[in-house]
């Protein structure tokens, strides 16, 4: 199926956002997809990535969209004023936008990577029990994008007069500094919210997860096993595997990997073949 | 579990060696030595330890953790052992 994409910018009242969408040429559209992205660099690291995933998903029928979060790529903004609740807010005029686009639509599937798994739960209401979730290496909770956040502050000053440590970074927080870390000025209202996020889903949803994780072997790691566990005690259907690969959205030069897109793809197309989606809509 | 192979192969992911990791001895010195390993790359490389072994990297951690695979290979070691 032959893929039309559409870059735009999507207005909201704090600045516009800017959109990629990719669907099939002939306006068919069988589901809608909404990305929820990494955070800061391993966003930009893994756009190759996230933009050859999109069109896949559009070549079986979906109609993807991809938003820059406000303070992010090209989108309005500053990251010294983002917030996850900002974000949240982005991503539900991004779903408005879908809803609006395929009138009679509900909520799109999600699709995420790394961080992006922590706004899940913002999206999610009680209502949405059956939204299928594709989930590219995701986070548990905010504190390890924090952490993460922290340590290469400290990694960035070691040797040098301001040398620093993960505690004291903690409490340059508290009291209410923000912080450049790897060329993005996090708040200290970001911070907080990092320390108190974390992936969850509506009571009651029993829609289909995807757990996919990219690593040197095929062997689901020892923290996603666990994470996979607990979801299906909660009687969730859980489709967990790894793909060998490399860690696009960390690795140094720009790294793809086309089992994930492939693996991706042949969840999203059995999805659409058993229905999980409405029925076709015309643009 | 091989933690010494573990951690040359999350260097070689994350830091794009192409294999080079294959070449590193415990006295091969990591930071300020080898170009790819920048600050995100630390971080990223602490990221993957914790998903990959299941190990819990602590707030005090510091530069002299990566000053050699020898150093890196004891903490995560060390670590593994914590959670054991």
């Amino acid at each position: 199926m032959n893929v039309v994409q559409e870059p735009f910018l999507l207005p909201t009242r704090n600045g516009d956002l800017f959109c990629i969408y990719r669907r099939p040429a002939s306006g068919v559209v069988s589901a809608q997809i909404l990305h929820l992205p990494a955070f800061g660099d391993e966003m930009n690291k893994s756009r190759a990535m996230t933009a050859r995933a999109a069109r896949a998903f559009a070549a079986l029928g979906c109609g993807v969209l991809q938003v820059d979060l406000r303070g992010c790529g090209d989108s309005a903004g500053e990251h010294s004023e983002a917030t996850c609740q900002g974000w949240a807010d982005d991503l539900h005029h991004a779903v408005a936008w879908l809803k609006s686009r395929h009138v009679g639509r509900g909520m799109p599937w999600l699709w995420s990577l790394r961080f992006g798994s922590l706004l899940v739960a913002a999206l999610l209401e009680r209502g949405h029990g059956q939204v299928p979730l594709l989930l590219w290496q995701p986070m548990m909770t905010g504190k390890q994008q924090l952490n993460q956040l922290l340590r290469q502050k400290v990694a960035s000053t070691v040797g040098q007069r301001d040398a620093t440590r993960v505690q004291e970074l903690r409490e340059r927080f508290q009291r209410g500094e923000t912080l450049e870390i790897g060329g993005y000025s996090i708040s200290p209202a970001l911070a907080g919210e990092l320390e108190a996020v974390s992936f969850a889903l509506p009571d009651g949803y029993r829609g289909a997860v995807c757990w996919l994780e990219v690593a040197a072997t095929t062997a689901l790691s020892t923290v996603a096993q666990e994470h996979v566990e607990s979801l299906r005690s909660a009687r969730i259907v859980v489709d967990a595997f790894a793909v060998r690969g490399p860690g696009f959205w960390q690795s140094v030069e720009i790294e793809r990997c086309d089992e994930l897109v492939q693996a991706s793809a042949s969840w999203v197309e059995n999805g659409l073949t058993r229905g999980i989606s409405r029925e076709p809509a015309l643009l | 579990m091989d933690i010494r192979q573990e951690v040359l192969g999350i260097l070689d992911d994350v830091l794009s060696l192409k294999g080079r990791s294959a070449a590193f001895r415990d006295d091969t010195r990591l930071l300020g030595n080898v170009p790819e390993l920048d600050s995100m790359a630390v971080a990223s490389v602490l990221a993957s330890l914790e998903d990959r072994l299941g190990i819990t990297v602590d707030d005090d951690i510091d530069g002299s953790t990566f000053e050699t695979l020898g150093t890196l290979v004891t903490y995560v070691q060390k670590q593994v052992g914590a959670e054991g």
